[in-house]
């Protein structure tokens, strides 16, 4: 499966990845919804196949996230429980936070910095 | 499929299958933009959209049962209004679980989220069934 790393005008989802230190930077953009969320547990899988421990997945680009999207993430981040990893948030999106304060997951299941470097710090 | 744009109607009928969400979500960004929806308001009903369409594909027809979702939208000067039909058995949403906004992330459910996300993100949501035909409402008001 072929991810494009630039983000689509159509505003598919898309993402990019950088590695800084032992961190993996995922970057989405798009649109989360019920038809491509399932993307987002796949991507995790491959990148956990081929070692990676610790993620920070930043979602300010996001054009939508829906509770598909919000299934995705738990699934992913209990997954990496059972597995000792780690994933950390970066939003700064006020439409993404929302989404995830009426889920009643913004900060209280799943930690989300505003920042990169807040994540960065935090992991250190 | 239809798509046919007037002054202030707009409709699309395609068939209920998960591959067609993102086809719905272009073609309601594209009359959200057109009409000038902020960004917020515009977020918000793509994500109520999707939310009723997948209930609809996932409860609406059992899985041998093919059909279809049709989409209208009426602007008016301050609300946009989206009416989604369907045909298959009925989905009120009122009777959707409720989700589960409060325990541990390795015992948390999703189920019923959806539905309470459309309540959240809309300004009146209105369902009726009659004559085999599902009709949700939804109304967004206008934020300047």
């Amino acid at each position: 499966m072929k991810f494009d790393s630039k983000k689509d005008k159509e505003g598919n989802l898309c993402f990019d990845f950088k590695k800084q230190n032992d961190i993996l930077v995922v970057t989405m953009s798009g649109s989360m919804d019920s038809q491509s969320a399932s993307e987002f547990a796949k991507v995790i899988d491959e990148k956990l196949n081929s070692g990676e421990n610790v993620f920070i997945v930043n979602l300010n680009s996001l054009e939508h996230l829906s509770s598909a999207g919000l299934r995705n993430i738990v699934i992913v981040l209990k997954k990496l429980d059972t597995l000792g990893k780690k994933m950390f948030f970066v939003s700064s999106n006020e439409d993404v936070n929302r989404i995830f304060k009426m889920a009643g997951l913004y900060n209280s299941l799943i930690k989300i910095f505003d920042a990169e470097e807040a994540a960065y710090n935090a992991i250190k | 499929m239809t798509d046919m744009p007037d002054s202030d109607n707009y409709e699309l009928t395609i068939s209920a299958v998960v591959e067609n969400i993102p086809v719905i979500l272009k073609f309601t960004k594209g009359i959200l933009n057109e009409l000038g929806f902020n960004k917020h308001d515009s977020f918000d009903v793509q994500t109520a959209v999707d939310e009723a369409c997948i209930n609809i594909i996932n409860h609406g027809y059992e899985k041998e049962e093919s059909g279809d979702i049709c989409i209208k939208v009426n602007n008016s000067a301050d609300a946009f209004v989206i009416s989604i039909q369907s045909y298959g058995k009925p989905f009120d949403p009122e009777t959707a679980a409720k989700p589960d906004l409060t325990s541990q992330v390795s015992e948390r459910r999703i189920g019923g989220l959806g539905v309470y996300l459309i309540h959240q993100l809309m300004d009146k949501v209105s369902y009726h069934y009659s004559d085999n035909v599902s009709t949700l409402t939804m109304i967004k008001h206008r934020n300047v």
